[in-house]
């Protein structure tokens, strides 16, 4: 019985992991201040919405290099519904 | 990995955060705060000093309050005392004297110590704005170079 609830919840953790990607920001602040970041989980507009918010928090923009996940399609989320009579 | 940016700091702060980082900055190089009454005397003392090194931070813009007052912090070490004050545009500004020293020396100081400052008040906003926005420091570290190194993660529902 324990072991069977134990995998309901992996199974349950797996559903919503699947369901709630994970963001990540490796962030180096510098001697000076300034400050390089890897952004990690946004993919397409929603990374430009990430560096957004930073330039917002930390200043100007210097430099920027989008990696091979920025041009991954963004994440869909879909469900499919069976009707039954 | 979506994106790798680089970005230049803007310090925009009221004083109470400023000097915040200030005293943070500092205390890891050593220096001590100077009391209130220390803290008048001292800027006093720098401003008639023959040539105290004056430096200002760059991209830096303190708020103060509407009274407009004279707000200044000192802090010193081994001879050398250092002023943080606002001009009248509000940038942020440093006077640094000391006996003993020559002005290529006090000159070094004053921008180790600015640049610390700048990284603090970089540090301490980006853990406020972060924890703000729901994601958690999973990482932190100090490098050898002296940056400073977190990763921050948060699930997306």
């Amino acid at each position: 019985m324990v072991a069977i609830r134990a995998f309901l919840d992996v199974e349950r953790w797996m559903f919503l992991k699947n369901l709630m990607p994970q963001r990540e920001f490796d962030i180096t602040i510098g001697k000076t201040g300034e400050v390089e970041l890897h952004i990690k989980g946004y993919k397409g507009r929603a990374c430009h919405e990430a560096v957004k918010m930073f330039e917002q928090i930390v200043g100007e923009m210097k430099s920027q290099r989008e990696t091979s996940e920025f041009y991954e399609p963004e994440e869909q989320v879909q469900f499919n519904i069976e009707q039954r009579h | 990995m979506g994106a790798v940016s680089i970005l230049a700091p803007v310090v925009i702060a009221a004083w109470p955060a400023f000097s915040a980082a200030v005293v943070a900055a500092a205390a890891s190089l050593g220096y001590q705060v100077a009391s209130e009454a220390k803290n008048q005397a001292a800027a006093a003392a720098a401003q008639k000093q023959a040539k105290p090194v004056r430096l200002e931070i760059e991209r830096s813009e303190v708020v103060t309050d509407q009274l407009g007052r004279d707000q200044h912090m000192t802090v010193t070490r081994s001879g050398v005392t250092v002023t943080f004050s606002r001009d009248a545009r509000g940038k942020a500004l440093l006077l640094v004297t000391g006996t003993g020293q020559g002005q290529e020396e006090l000159r070094a100081l004053g921008e180790e110590l600015s640049q610390r400052v700048v990284q603090q008040y970089v540090y301490q906003k980006l853990m406020d704005e972060m924890r703000k926005r729901g994601f958690n420091v999973v990482e932190e570290e100090q490098n050898e170079d002296r940056s400073i190194r977190l990763k921050v993660r948060r699930w997306d529902g």
